[in-house]
C-alpha cells in the first residue's frame, strides 16, 4: 500500500468512526425521550389537592315599626325647626315653630349573624309628605349607642339589634299647619 | 469527554425532556373566601384572576374580605436544572372541583385564565369550564405560575357554619 493509499484509509477509519459516534449521539438523544413516557406509554404527571373555605353565616334581615313622624307642624313669623331624638323620640322638640299631635321614629329591628357589624345607608336629606326637609338625621343603636358618624353597628349575641332614626324638620316662615311625615329610604348590610 | 459534551448539547437543545429524577410538581394554594351572607336566591360570586370578588347573581352577600387571593399556582420541576426548560414542549395544568362533605349546596368552578409567569399559554382562552385545562409552553424558567379566576354559587339550602369545596390540579407534559 501506497502512503497515500494509507492516507486514504485512515481518513476514511476516522470519518467512519465519527459517523459512529454521532449516530450514537442521535440515539442517545433520542433515547433521553424514551422517560418522557415514563416507559409505559403514558406522560410524565402530578396532581395535587386543596380546598376553598366558605363561611356561611345568617343572612341580615330588617324590619321598621313604623315611619318618621312629626306630627302637626306650624311655621311662625321667622324660620324654625322640629326636632326628633333618640332621647325623646315621641315627643319633638320645637323652636319657632308650634308642634302637635303624636310624634313617632322609625325602629329598625336588624337580626342575622352574632357579632356581626353591619352599616346603615341612609339619604343625607328627606322630604316630608308636605314638602318640608328633614335634616341631621340621627342613628342611635341599642347595641351601640349613637352610631351617626359611623353608621355602623354590632349585632349582640343573640344576632340582634334595634336602631332608631330620627332627624330635625326645618320649618320656613309662616308654614301652615299639616302633618308633616317622611319615608326613609335605607339600607342595611353586613360589614 | 468529548462525548459528553455533545450529549449535554443535543439534551439543551432539545430542551425539557423529563427523565428519572425529574419530576413536575404543582403548588396548590389555600383559599379562603371568608363569609358570605346566604340569599333568597341562589348567589354567584365571581373571583377574577385579580383577586376580586363580586356577586354576579342572586341576592348573596359578601361580609367582609376574602383571602388567600388570586387563585395562582406554582408548576416546578424538580432536579431541573436552569438550562433544563421546556422550549417547544407542552404543558397542560387542569384544574377540577369536587364538593366536599359539610359543603352541600356550594359549587365552585374555575372559569378562566389569568396571567402566567415564565411561559407562554398556547392557543386561545377557554370557555368557562370545569375542568378547566391550561395549556402552555416555552417554558424559560421553573417554577411557572399561572393565575386563575373562579366561581362559587351558594344556593338558598346552604347551612350556615364553615364548607369546604375540594379542587384537584393535575400538571401534565403532553409530548
Amino acid at each position: 500500500m501506497s502512503v497515500r493509499a494509507a492516507q486514504l484509509r485512515r481518513s476514511a477509519l476516522r470519518h467512519a468512526a465519527l459517523g459512529l459516534v454521532l449516530s450514537a449521539l442521535a440515539g442517545h438523544a433520542f433515547a433521553a425521550k424514551a422517560p418522557a413516557k415514563n416507559g409505559a406509554g403514558t406522560t410524565p404527571e402530578t396532581s395535587a389537592n386543596n380546598s376553598v373555605a366558605i363561611t356561611l353565616i345568617e343572612p341580615l334581615t330588617v324590619s321598621t315599626t313604623s315611619q318618621l313622624s312629626f306630627g302637626t307642624v306650624a311655621g311662625t313669623a321667622t324660620a324654625g325647626t322640629v326636632a326628633l331624638s333618640a332621647a325623646s323620640p315621641t315627643k319633638a322638640t320645637a323652636k319657632n315653630a308650634t308642634v302637635s299631635g303624636k310624634a313617632t321614629v322609625p325602629v329598625l329591628t336588624i337580626t342575622g349573624a352574632a357579632g356581626q357589624a353591619y352599616h346603615v345607608s341612609v339619604p343625607a336629606t328627606l322630604t316630608t309628605t308636605a314638602g318640608l326637609t328633614v335634616s341631621s338625621l340621627i342613628l342611635h343603636s341599642a347595641n351601640s349607642g349613637t352610631i351617626t358618624t359611623t353608621k355602623s353597628g354590632v349585632l349582640n349575641s343573640k344576632g340582634r339589634d334595634t336602631v332608631i332614626v330620627a332627624g330635625t324638620l326645618a320649618v320656613p316662615p309662616l308654614t301652615k299647619a299639616a302633618q308633616h311625615n317622611a319615608t326613609i329610604p335605607l339600607a342595611v348590610a353586613y360589614q | 469527554m468529548a462525548v459528553g459534551g455533545l450529549v449535554a448539547i443535543g439534551l439543551a437543545g432539545s430542551g425539557l425532556v423529563l427523565a428519572f429524577g425529574q419530576a413536575l410538581s404543582v403548588n396548590t394554594p389555600t383559599v379562603a373566601l371568608g363569609k358570605v351572607a346566604r340569599g333568597s336566591q341562589a348567589t354567584t360570586f365571581t373571583v377574577t384572576t385579580a383577586g376580586l370578588v363580586s356577586a354576579t347573581t342572586g341576592n348573596g352577600a359578601l361580609v367582609g374580605t376574602a383571602t388567600g387571593l388570586p387563585f395562582s399556582f406554582s408548576i416546578g420541576c424538580s432536579n431541573c436544572d436552569s438550562n433544563q426548560t421546556g422550549t417547544g414542549h407542552t404543558f397542560t395544568l387542569t384544574v377540577t372541583t369536587s364538593t366536599s362533605s359539610g359543603a352541600s349546596g356550594v359549587t365552585v368552578g374555575v372559569y378562566s385564565y389569568g396571567s402566567i409567569s415564565n411561559a407562554s399559554l398556547s392557543g386561545t382562552a377557554p370557555a368557562p369550564a370545569d375542568p378547566l385545562t391550561v395549556t402552555f409552553t416555552n417554558v424559560t424558567k421553573w417554577p411557572v405560575t399561572i393565575g386563575l379566576g373562579f366561581t362559587y354559587t351558594v344556593d338558598t339550602t346552604t347551612t350556615n357554619g364553615a364548607s369546604t369545596v375540594s379542587y384537584s390540579a393535575t400538571v401534565t407534559q403532553t409530548d
